[in-house]
């Protein structure tokens, strides 16, 4: 577990007695690593194109697809 | 940036996109009696507050500021699940009322349609709010999973039951789904 400080540091808590004190440089690129891949891409099909609950409905109760 | 995710970022084309889509009502149950979704505009408008807060919630860990699909995907559902925007749904029969007989509709309708009734009855908002978060998803997806009957009931069954979800599950929701 973490503390920030007013400077925008992270001291480790793990490490105490020996702290670790991260850069905000370094603290950003560990947030970013929680949520990789983390840009909008193109749209492939449009929205009609996609599976809809009604038609599993429709393939579950009354049989047809 | 385009598409229906930055479309979606705009008020007014959130309102009639989701409006639209909340409106219909199943045709198979339309087609032998009459069914009314009624959506509540103010709930629309409250809904896109939320998405856009969460997408806010997302950005602030993001370099790009442009959260992916499973992420807008899971603020979709997040703010729509929040919302309830179906107030009612007005059946001419209920499930109920189909299975004692109790109907205008006739006997072998009444037994066609009565399973699906008896769910959509029970879990309209949930169903509609996963529908159309995961049909943006899937357009933004090479290869989207499908799913079936069986995970869209526990889906329902798992929004309906828990009204207080953190953001972080609905994004998890879609990129486990998705992302295999």
């Amino acid at each position: 577990m973490g503390r920030s400080t007013e400077t925008g540091q992270v001291e480790d808590a793990m490490t105490a007695g020996t702290v670790k004190v991260h850069t905000s440089a370094e603290r950003d690129d560990s947030v970013v690593l929680m949520y990789p891949d983390n840009q909008l891409r193109d749209q492939v099909r449009s929205y009609d194109e996609t599976q809809s609950a009604f038609s599993v409905i429709r393939s579950t109760f009354f049989n047809q697809l | 940036m385009d598409g229906l995710f930055a479309d979606l970022e705009q008020e007014e084309l959130f309102v009639s996109f989701i409006s639209e889509h909340f409106r219909q009502s199943p045709t198979e149950i339309a087609s032998v009696m009459h069914c009314t979704n009624h959506i509540d505009e103010e709930r629309i408008r409250y809904s896109f507050g939320e998405y856009k807060q969460n997408l806010e919630k997302f950005d602030v860990f993001l370099r790009s500021r442009n959260p992916d699909h499973y992420k807008r995907a899971g603020a979709l559902l997040h703010s729509l699940h929040e919302s309830e925007i179906i107030t009612k749904v007005d059946l001419e029969s209920t499930a109920e009322e189909l299975e004692a007989g109790y109907t205008r509709v006739n006997y072998g309708d009444a037994e066609h349609i009565l399973k699906f009734v008896e769910f959509y009855e029970t879990y309209y908002n949930q169903m509609m709010c996963f529908d159309v978060s995961y049909r943006a998803c899937a357009a933004y997806e090479n290869t989207p999973v499908q799913y079936d009957f069986d995970y869209l009931y526990n889906m329902c069954r798992y929004l309906r039951s828990n009204s207080n979800l953190a953001l972080d599950t609905f994004f998890m929701m879609f990129k486990s789904l998705m992302a295999r």
